[in-house]
């Protein structure tokens, strides 16, 4: 199934594109994501691991669903 | 109430939309732009935001101040994208009947915008640019 990802900030420089789209098995978990992530991108680390499921903060362990927005997020720096 | 924009800030126009003749106090935070940052000589910042969630968590703080502390009006606005040195990126305001309320949810509000809302700042100076690692 496939998920989108965004990502922002240091983590987008790194990639080089802000949105991705990611194949994902099914029960795939946000860790397992990050996981890969890193993986296919070597310069990438997402620590510490802050990630938004559809726009709310969720664990590393929440569950994925055909279709789902990911976001992994930096440490925030607003104001 | 709530926004994140790319368009310069103007506070006083967000306070004049929110105040009436209800509230004895209007409380209006503006975050500006430093020149200088560690020593350093900064050119100016780029923000970055991820601006659906950053909404909902104005929002979120919106609402939890007006519960916690009894405020009848807030407004928050945050620009992005490039903010040059003397300008304003964050724009909070909170108005009350009474001063007291309307300070410390103020306060509060800018507090946990740092925590909480997806937006990131780069510094950018000569000869070199840096992604800012939060602090209090």
């Amino acid at each position: 199934m496939k998920v989108k990802v965004r990502l922002f900030a240091t983590y987008r420089e790194k990639v080089g594109r802000g949105e991705l789209e990611m194949e994902v098995e099914e029960g795939a978990t946000i860790g397992a994501l990050a996981q890969r992530l890193e993986k296919d991108f070597t310069q990438l680390r997402l620590r510490p691991l802050i990630a938004a499921l559809n726009s709310q903060y969720v664990e590393p362990d929440a569950l994925l669903r055909e279709g789902d927005e990911v976001a992994f997020l930096p440490p925030m720096s607003g104001g | 109430m709530y926004r994140i924009t790319r368009e310069p800030l103007q506070p006083q126009a967000l306070a004049g939309k929110i105040r009436n003749e209800t509230h004895g106090a209007v409380v209006t935070f503006e975050g500006i732009v430093r020149g200088l940052s560690e020593g350093r000589k900064v050119l100016y910042l780029e923000y970055d935001a991820y601006p659906e969630m950053a909404e909902g968590k104005l929002r979120e703080i919106g609402d939890e101040i007006r519960s916690r502390w009894g405020v009848e009006e807030v407004a928050i606005h945050h620009r992005v994208g490039r903010v040059e040195v003397g300008e304003t990126s964050l724009v909070v305001v909170v108005a009350s009947p009474h001063r007291k309320e309307a300070f410390a949810a103020c306060q509060y509000a800018v507090d946990r915008i740092k925590e909480i809302v997806p937006i990131w700042k780069k510094e950018v100076w000569e000869g070199g640019e840096e992604w800012v690692a939060p602090h209090s």
